[in-house]
């Protein structure tokens, strides 16, 4: 096999929180979609069951194939062409989640806090981190997740304690103004923002456990979505359903206006920092994802020699894909973006199902294969 | 040969960490403090003809102000602790860049305290203006946001006080200590900005005047009034409150911090009762068909001082005291209605909000024709008050 390494299951909860949580941290996505008021915070507590239908194909191909990875079946499924095709597309989506990641985590700091510096300065020490991490493989990306994110979660506890004096919950009424139904288009939307399930189809041969893949993923999204709907509601409390529309990053905006006291105040630095934390962990996982997918692709014996290349491509997709802000956000936007994650994480794993489904002797292929 | 490649690799690291040191020793948007001029207030006025903003800064002058803080007034000889900088330009934005052009130190907006808009300007719509306080990042929240009554922005930031040489720090101060006499409404930019962004809620901001100097050493020099509020229709000034009724819009939006009520003694003298903490809440109802808003304002009070020579604390001196204090606050935000309700127009509590929030379905047909509805409304006040304590003495000290 090609990564030796094993991670236990407490690391994988930890990988699928950072990586669905930082991109509520980052931009403003939650607020633009439907419902777009002051349901979006039950948008995302629906999310929770959604996501669990989402995962619900991944699980089972996981389980007629578990010691292989997603982009192994779909060439043992579909044959050696159409299913080196799917893989390549599996990789180039980890490409570009860590690409538009990165460019993202470029963007704000260009936006706020130093205009004049070139976006390539923020991209490359987070692309060489990232590489250096991927280099040395899963077992470093999982110990990384258990030093991050409990400091990234502390932090935005103790944050959160400081937000309670501008909280105002009657920011929240009414409740279900506009009925049901944009809400449960909300929910679909917060549950496919992410493409957290591939993690599963990716990194479930590797746990040391693989019997608690499932229960892992569902222990994961509970925390995320309390995480996410005590975000949802401190944003909205503080600054109001209307008003945050305007904001390009809500949760920075929020933290700059902490003034405790006064003498607490001025800490967004911080969360600047467990922010650049969080980003460099998810997209040394997707860097990962990618490395290790397209070794796997071309039949490598090591994947250490896609690293550099790897690299390198993240870092130009980031710069040369989107021309600006603008660009990214439109792409960022529930119309472009959740379309095409579903298709990631639904559509192709739903027809790889069905082709599995069909094809019985699947399971002496699998007994084939791991022999 | 794997061993060599990653030693040969190590190496490599290392030197590029030791070139990094050497080489990468700052950030690119580094700003020193000796090549800063710190702007610690912006006033805003409109402009004539091509140009269409007049900012005029008030910039510290580190080596003066460290000197400034004992200034010796009878030698008249110690140099300003401030400079005032004036330019135009067509936005905001083009005008600080243009003022940059007469700096020999880049400007630095970080340590903005206040933001003073002249009337004529305010006039005409400010939301243009404050465009780039909620867009730059190097304006930081907290600035308050001030509007000169009878006078421009530039009068007020470069008008001399003896009090403190830095008039911005006045003003910072000024809207913090309001807070004591409720009699001026304070506000910061990104709270006006949310509530122009509203639509429906009216936003409003402190007033400041300029009134002669008491003092008789400095002749030449002014002092400030934080007193009343300026009331904005979207982001036009359309009028004042003055104080009395500055009060009564703080009671039913609950900001009332602290605050003297005058009442009269059984002996009709005066009474200061100082007010401790007051809550307020909006609840709308539909009564047969009717919108009513209920205003339920809950607020407790100490005894402060007395004119009269009457021993108050008696249960029955108090509780007349107490029924006073519920009128005196009850007026207050009866004048406040009148001329928010009648004379502006505008709906300064929030209560079309209040009404959105508990009558979702109601409020879509009332949205369109809130202008017309909200003149009309009926308002219920229901007053709860007390009178906690009465000091260290329960008697006068002369008594009858």
């Amino acid at each position: 096999m090609l990564e030796g390494g094993k991670i236990s299951s407490l690391q994988l909860v930890l990988l699928l929180i950072v990586s669905r949580l930082i991109i509520d941290l980052t931009f403003n996505y939650a607020f633009l979609a439907p419902p777009a008021n002051q349901d979006v915070w039950i948008s995302t507590i629906l999310s929770f069951l959604v996501s669990i239908i989402l995962v619900l194909p991944i699980i089972i191909l996981g389980k007629r194939h578990p010691n292989m990875t997603i982009i192994q079946y779909s060439e043992l499924l579909l044959g050696r062409i159409i299913g080196k095709v799917i893989g390549l597309l599996y990789i180039c989506s980890f490409l570009h989640v860590s690409a538009y990641e990165v460019r993202l985590f470029g963007e704000y700091f260009t936006a706020a806090p130093m205009p004049e510096t070139p976006l390539l300065v923020f991209l490359l020490p987070v692309v060489l981190v990232a590489a250096y991490a991927a280099y040395n493989g899963l077992e470093v990306i999982g110990r990384m997740s258990e030093i991050i994110l409990p400091i990234i979660l502390i932090t935005m506890l103790m944050a959160g304690f400081f937000f309670i004096n501008d909280m105002e919950l009657k920011n929240l009424k009414p409740v279900l103004e506009e009925g049901i139904l944009p809400v449960l288009l909300g929910s679909v939307i917060s549950a496919s923002r992410g493409i957290e399930p591939l993690l599963l189809a990716m990194l479930g041969p590797y746990l040391n456990v693989k019997k608690k893949k499932a229960s892992s993923y569902v222990i994961a999204l509970l925390i995320v979505t309390v995480i996410l709907t005590i975000i949802d509601v401190q944003i909205l409390a503080s600054i109001g359903a209307n008003q945050v529309k305007h904001l390009s990053f809500p949760y920075i905006t929020l933290m700059r206006e902490i003034s405790f006291a006064d003498i607490i105040e001025r800490i967004d630095l911080i969360y600047v920092g467990i922010w650049i934390l969080g980003v460099i962990l998810k997209v040394s996982l997707y860097f990962y994802l990618a490395v290790l997918g397209s070794a796997q692709l071309f039949n490598l014996k090591s994947y250490k020699s896609v690293v550099l290349p790897v690299g390198m491509s993240i870092v130009l997709v980031s710069v040369f894909l989107y021309r600006n802000l603008v660009q990214l956000s439109q792409f960022l936007s529930y119309k472009i973006l959740n379309p095409y994650n579903l298709f990631f994480v639904l559509a192709i794993p739903l027809f790889l199902l069905t082709v599995s489904l069909i094809k019985k002797s699947s399971k002496k292929y699998s007994k084939k294969m791991q022999t | 040969m794997d061993n060599r490649l990653t030693i040969v690799l190590r190496k490599t690291f290392l030197l590029m960490f030791v070139f990094s040191i050497i080489f990468i020793s700052g950030c690119w948007s580094r700003r020193e403090l000796n090549y800063l001029a710190i702007v610690v207030s912006f006033g805003i006025d409109k402009g004539k003809g091509q140009e269409e903003v007049i900012v005029s800064h008030q910039i510290i002058k580190p080596a003066a102000a460290k000197a400034g803080g004992k200034v010796n007034s009878t030698s008249g000889a110690s140099p300003s602790a401030v400079w005032t900088l004036t330019s135009s330009g067509k936005t905001f934005f083009d005008a600080i860049r243009k003022g940059a052009m007469q700096s020999s130190r880049r400007l630095y907006y970080g340590h903005n305290k206040v933001i003073i808009i002249g009337e004529e300007a305010a006039r005409e719509g400010i939301a243009p203006y404050l465009d780039l306080a909620g867009r730059d990042p190097e304006l930081r929240p907290g600035v308050w946001l001030f509007i000169a009554k009878g006078a421009t922005a530039e009068e007020i930031i470069k008008a001399k006080l003896d009090q403190n040489p830095i008039s911005a720090n006045v003003m910072d101060n000024l809207a913090s200590v309001s807070r004591a006499s409720s009699y001026s409404a304070t506000i910061h930019i990104e709270e006006f900005l949310r509530k122009i962004s509203s639509g429906i809620t009216a936003a409003y901001a402190s007033r400041i005047e300029i009134i002669k100097s008491q003092s008789e050493a400095e002749q030449d020099t002014v002092e400030f009034r934080l007193s009343g509020t300026s009331v904005f229709r979207e982001d036009k000034l359309i009028g004042w409150l003055e104080e009395k009724e500055t009060r009564g819009m703080l009671w039913v939006l609950g900001e009332i911090r602290s605050g003297i009520i005058v009442v009269k003694s059984p002996d009709n003298k005066s009474v200061g009762l100082e007010i401790l903490r007051a809550k307020s809440k909006i609840a709308p109802e539909i009564r047969a068909g009717k919108l009513v808003i209920v205003v339920e304002i809950k607020a407790e009070a100490n005894l402060g001082d007395s004119n009269s020579q009457l021993d108050l604390t008696t249960p029955e001196r108090i509780a007349k005291l107490n029924e006073q204090q519920q009128e005196v606050i009850e007026d207050e935000i009866r004048s406040c209605l009148a001329i928010a309700q009648q004379e502006y127009r505008v709906d300064l509590f929030g209560f079309g909000e209040a009404i959105h929030r508990k009558y979702p379905e109601d409020w879509k047909t009332l949205k369109d024709k809130w202008e017309e509805i909200y003149p009309t409304i009926l308002v219920e006040l229901k007053i709860a008050t007390n009178i906690n304590r009465y000091g260290m003495i329960s008697e006068p000290a002369l008594k009858e």
